[in-house]
């Protein structure tokens, strides 16, 4: 089962993209914990694209795909920050270094611990694109 | 925009004791509004506050919240106060682990623990 959101680069898009990823990631057979995972992962790279990675009219496209084992999450902004900024994204997601701040800790500490796998690299239109696999993990269904 | 609603009472039997009970969401759509809440009351009751937050009816916190939460128990351990969490579901506990605040903050059960704790 996959789907792919293209949503507008503002805050209040992301509550119920949220709310569906969790919904979706269940309803392919997912445990109650992965589908937590899930959301809180796509609600932490959500921010960060429409936050440090869009201008205001940009747009921010999120792609679910859920396998049997794993939940692939890709999400993409169009650029908007600055080439230091972007370098340090892909540095702090890519190399495994801690970030300063809570906003730091949410994307690398957070994401880093509910994923698998962590993949980020500069898009043509000068974005990121950021893939994050989520293995099944066993709890309540 | 999330819903999260605040509440804040006096906890009876604890000197200069407050429970802040959060339920709903907090997210980016709504933390930075919702958290001011918190900073007037650690103002408003100064040196030796005693905080319990009950998040017995928050159902999702994101990391920026998270942020929020070390940062008045920064203020209330600097005021020579104590804060001490009660009643997170599962998946918020794992949150708060993840990021590190439980190696900052009390985490217990129930709001008796948290009492307890605060006395």
């Amino acid at each position: 089962m996959s789907i792919t959101f293209t949503i507008p680069a503002h805050l209040h898009e992301v509550p119920p993209i949220r709310a569906a990823v969790g919904k979706l990631v269940l309803k392919s057979g997912h445990s109650k914990k992965t589908a937590f995972h899930s959301a809180v992962i796509v609600d932490e790279l959500l921010n960060n694209a429409i936050e440090h990675g869009s201008k205001s009219d940009s747009k921010v496209q999120l792609h679910i795909k859920c396998e049997k084992k794993q939940i692939q999450i890709t999400c993409e902004d169009e650029g908007g920050a600055s080439k230091v900024k972007k370098e340090k994204m892909i540095a702090l997601m890519s190399h495994n270094k801690e970030a300063k701040g809570i906003r730091g800790r949410g994307l690398t500490k957070l994401v880093r611990q509910y994923a698998k796998a962590i993949h980020v690299h500069n898009t043509k239109s000068g974005g990121i694109q950021i893939t994050v696999r989520v293995a099944e993990k066993r709890g309540k269904k | 925009m999330s819903k999260a609603t605040i509440g804040i009472t006096a906890l009876t039997g604890v000197e200069k004791g407050k429970t802040v009970a959060i339920s709903g969401q907090l997210d980016e759509t709504n933390i930075d509004a919702e958290s001011k809440k918190i900073y007037e009351l650690i103002e408003k009751e100064g040196a030796g506050v005693k905080l319990h937050f009950n998040l017995k009816g928050l159902t999702y916190m994101n990391s920026k919240s998270v942020g929020y939460l070390a940062d008045w128990h920064g203020k209330v351990t600097k005021a020579k106060g104590k804060m001490v969490i009660s009643g997170a579901a599962d998946n918020i506990k794992d949150i708060l682990s993840v990021v590190g605040l439980t190696n900052l903050i009390d985490v217990v059960d129930t709001a008796d623990e948290a009492k307890k704790a605060l006395k």
